[in-house]
């Protein structure tokens, strides 16, 4: 799979494991993303994170604008985030970043097995 | 739930790990690959488990910010997206639940049994983690939230008694068969609400604070209303008064702290007759343990403020010729609200009003016959016992020249992150010790125990139950039998013109000045030795004046044949509302909203003449002459725009604490005499003693004394301008009144709110405490309207637009008209969404 559709792989696992199961599915949809796809490890940690990090953060900015910043707003104060945008690319960022590795394991885990 | 998901994780990260570890083995030269692998693996397990636990006070940041179930679900608009069609076990028949356009259920049931499960499971939907919340601070459990910050409030709710004031109340409420299906109808409710529940689905607080919400029971029902009581008859001074009899002798103290002050407007003041025989107690002399100094209780007591008006205007003085009855009870400004509006209707009435979250049935409303409200009762149902251990195991205490057993109740407080916390509380004949060597302010082998009304087994539900099925006074007296604590000022009318007030509550009777110090414990003939009947407690039906009124003031002149003391009356309100209601007449509801909003301050109009004429002869720079002017021309209000009451309040709080110097930074309890009291000295004792400021060589008298403190308001005023940037001073701004979420999370907070007012004041908002709910119920008989607003909303939820759409006009003295529905057919333009609930 080229490196897109990969990314796009993983968003559609992303979010159909996240309807059924909590926040650490991501890691699981990114870790067999990771599995199917031939690119190098490198370029996996960019396609999982890419990939976590767009849902997650499109996701956070939908509900940030459809609910006029009702809550992102004061939960971004708490946690010292001046603007609901930064809360949903922080948002995104550690869903990323979580994506990322998992994303990493599954194609280095794909490499051993293939051996 | 939590530790599911951390398996899972743990789970997941070991199957990696095996499986790689067998390749491992086989593929010696991979093993560069696999190392990559472990590592990588490692990693994504690590950064899981981390973002899946809280860290310090930071939630669990995956966990939390995942938008399709952490805090991002929990942001609402104002439509409301719940389910409609909801499935219980438990219900009898279907349930109809419609919901006006502010938020209120109108609940409909075919029985009473669906009716108070409904309002269990609606009033959660909206306030769960709160009802969860206030239950738990009643019975000391905040440290299993917080950790070992909330200790010592913990401790402090144990060694009241809460959990055994609130088990009393359940083992009464066994007796009664029908209340108790009543509180377990209600908990049933809840806890299908509670089971219904995902972790998307919980309420925010649980998310941040990382927990879940447990099993509804009967007890929090009755934790709560003990919760009430302990907020509504723990403001007492019997240590604060010991102290200042020790230190100032009876001549001082009576001059200080006198029981009664002239000028004062009874709740109900001669205009009845007392036609029964009095229960009479003998005094008992050298009863007193006024022999040593009590150290100062820490945080120890509720609000001051905590009060209330109601009233209630017959026919005779409105336009319409129906009464018109009122409320507003002054709490805390908590966010979420305290109140929970809610109607409830089934074939065995019908009932609007303002609800307790956590507690069945309507406290403050109206149905289609009658309406009723409450203020605090004022009374001192609260009394310290000095108690002598024999040693230092408490193991036993002194009763009449013998050595009697405590019983001991060990008190396990579990602490957040680390071990729990082990508390012993002494019980005797008095009460629960609440301070011995282990808890200040007690030392040696003394303790202070109390005796508190509200341990006592009490059916406070019984009374809600039959009000809210009342049709007449008869019924209303009937349920107000039932009444414990706290004492309340029960405001009454009906439809059929009866107006009434009645002052309900367990009372003991006592000897004069009884319980007013601490009490010497080693006698038991110094208990509380009878009670007040109920049919004898203080009450008013119909009288001439054509109204009834209460606002925490004395309750009764002296032709009432008790012992009447409270520490604190309150002194302001009561005459104003009277003086307004006396000149009155065609009176509408608007002309009782207005009162309930009116910002007349009474101490400012009695007593910023007498201050002025003090410093008309000091010497003043620019901005004390300027100030000076315009207090000369305000009008007495305090209203938001006006700079004159910001320079009143500026100047009375330097006075009373100039006046009133050798009260404070003492390590002994003590208090300041009242407003009225230290006006009553100001005016009519020019040389009082206390009137000497201990910081300067020089002897000050009152007029010195009123002198300084402008000074010194002035510059208070002038350093409040510059911190705050301003250069106008509004009353508003001054007073800073804002709203605080229960969990005092400053963004959940509302800041900036501006209503006029203050303490002392009809419409008493202060900086963080006031009406708590305004209601007006008109009793027409051929429909009841009523308007009603508080600060807040119906929702709990800081993301819900619901969760202070009502402050706006809570703030502007606005109301909204109630909506009263007479069957679910009703059709109305706000109702906005409905559901309904059914049996599984």
């Amino acid at each position: 799979m080229k490196f897109w559709t990969s990314i796009l792989s993983i968003i559609i696992l992303v979010v159909a494991l996240e309807l059924v199961l909590p926040w650490w599915s991501i890691g699981i949809a990114a870790c067999i993303g990771g599995l199917l796809n031939a690119e190098t490890p490198a370029k996996n940690f960019l396609i999982g994170f890419t990939g976590v990090f767009l849902v997650w953060t499109a996701y956070a900015l939908f509900i940030d604008f459809n609910t006029s910043s009702i809550l992102s707003g004061k939960v971004g104060e708490l946690l010292f985030l001046p603007s609901p945008i930064l809360l949903a690319l922080v948002t995104g960022l550690l869903g990323g970043i979580v994506g990322g590795f998992s994303c990493l394991t599954g194609r280095l885990l794909k490499a051993v097995v293939k051996n | 739930m939590q530790s599911t998901y951390q398996v899972d994780v743990s789970y997941l990260a070991l199957t990696i790990i095996l499986s790689f570890e067998k390749t491992c083995t086989i593929q010696i030269l991979n093993r560069m690959k696999v190392l990559k692998l472990i590592v990588s693996a490692a990693i994504s397990v690590a950064l899981i488990a981390v973002l899946n636990m809280k860290m310090g006070m930071a939630p669990p940041l995956g966990k939390f910010l995942d938008p399709f179930h952490g805090f991002w679900q929990n942001s609402e608009t104002m439509d409301i997206r719940w389910k409609q069609q909801l499935t219980a076990d438990g219900l009898q028949a279907p349930v109809k639940v419609v919901y006006d356009d502010v938020m209120v259920p109108h609940i409909f049931a075919e029985n009473d049994d669906d009716l108070y499960f409904a309002q269990g499971y609606v009033t959660a939907q909206h306030r769960l983690w709160q009802m969860e919340f206030q239950t738990h601070a009643a019975s000391g459990r905040l440290s299993e939230l917080v950790g070992d910050k909330a200790l010592e409030f913990d401790r402090r709710q144990r060694r009241r008694g809460m959990v055994f004031a609130a088990e009393n109340f359940i083992q009464q409420l066994e007796k009664s068969p029908q209340l108790k299906k009543v509180a377990e109808a209600y908990t049933r409710g809840v806890n299908a609400y509670i089971q219904g529940l995902s972790y998307e689905d919980l309420p925010l607080e649980y998310k941040l604070l990382n927990y879940q919400p447990e099993e509804w029971t009967l007890l929090k029902c009755a934790l709560f209303l003990k919760y009430m009581a302990s907020d509504l008859t723990l403001f007492e001074l019997d240590l604060e008064y010991t102290n200042a009899m020790k230190l100032f002798g009876r001549k001082y103290f009576d001059m200080l702290y006198p029981d009664t002050v002239p000028g004062q407007d009874p709740i109900v003041n001669g205009m009845a007759q007392w036609n029964f025989e009095p229960t009479k107690v003998d005094t008992v002399k050298g009863a007193f343990a006024i022999d040593q100094f009590v150290a100062t209780e820490k945080n120890a007591k509720p609000h001051p403020d905590n009060g209330s008006n109601n009233w209630a205007v017959g026919g005779s003085k409105t336009r319409s010729g129906n009464p018109i009855l009122c409320n507003d009870p002054h709490l805390g400004l908590n966010l979420p609200s305290i109140w929970y509006q809610i109607q409830l209707h089934s074939p065995e009435g019908n009932v609007y009003g303002a609800s307790l979250p956590g507690v069945p049935t309507v406290i403050i409303g109206f149905n289609e016959q009658v309406a009723w409200g409450v203020t605090n009762a004022k009374r001192d149902v609260v009394d310290w016992y000095k108690v002598e251990f024999k040693d230092d195991s408490r193991e036993e205490y002194k009763l009449d020249g013998e050595w009697v057993k405590t019983r001991k109740r060990v008190e396990e407080i579990k602490l957040r992150g680390s071990e729990s916390y082990y508390d012993t509380v002494c019980y005797t004949i008095w009460g629960p010790v609440l301070y011995d060597e282990t808890f200040e302010p007690a030392n040696g082998k003394n303790g202070y125990a109390f005796r508190w009304i509200a341990h006592d087994p009490s059916e406070e539900m019984h009374t809600f139950y039959k009000l809210n099925k009342a049709r007449n006074y008869q019924d209303y007296l009937d349920a107000l039998d039932h009444y414990t604590c706290p004492a309340q000022n029960f405001v009454f009318a009906a439809t059929n013109g009866d107006i009434a007030m009645k002052i309900q509550g367990k009372f003991p009777v006592k000897w004069p000045e009884q319980g007013k110090f601490l009490m010497d414990g080693t006698h038991s003939v110094n208990a509380w030795q009878a009670y007040i009947p109920s049919t004898q407690n203080v009450h008013h039906y119909n009288p001439a004046r054509g109204f009834v009124s209460s606002a925490n003031q004395y309750p009764v002149d002296t032709g009432y044949p008790y012992y009447v003391y409270d520490a604190r009356y309150e002194q302001y309100r009561n005459r104003r509302i009277n003086q307004v209601l006396d000149s009155l007449q065609q009176i509408t509801a608007e002309d009782m909203m207005n009162l309930q909003n009116d910002n007349y301050n009474l101490i400012a109009a009695e007593n910023l003449p007498f201050l002025l004429r003090q410093v008309e002869s000091l010497e003043m720079n620019e901005e004390e002459r300027k100030i000076y002017e315009a207090l000369q021309q305000w009008d007495f209000f305090n209203e938001v725009d006006v700079a004159g009451a910001a320079y009143f309040e500026a100047w009375f709080d330097e006075l009373k604490t100039l006046v009133w110097d050798e009260m404070q930074g003492k390590s002994i309890a003590l208090v300041s005499p009242s407003h009225y009291t230290t006006f009553q000295l100001l005016k009519e004792n020019a040389d009082f003693e206390f009137f000497d400021v201990l910081s300067t060589p020089e002897k000050e008298n009152a007029c010195k004394v009123i002198q300084m403190a402008f000074q010194k308001g002035v510059k208070r005023i002038l350093s409040w301008k510059k911190e705050q940037g301003k250069e106008m001073v509004k009353w508003g701004d001054y007073k800073g009144t804002y709203l605080q979420h229960l969990a005092r999370l400053e963004p959940f907070n509302i800041r900036n709110v501006q209503n006029g007012g203050n303490h002392n004041i009809v419409n008493a908002t202060s900086e963080r405490h006031g009406p708590s709910w305004r209601m007006v119920v008109e009793l027409d008989p051929k429909g009841v309207k009523a308007w009603g607003v508080y600060p807040g909303g119906q929702s709990g939820n800081v993301g819900s637009p619901y969760y202070n759409n009502l402050l706006p006009y809570w703030e502007q003295g606005k109301y909204y008209p109630l909506l009263f529905m007479q069957s679910v057919e009703e059709k109305s333009e706000r109702i906005i969404f409905d559901q309904t609930l059914q049996a599984k």
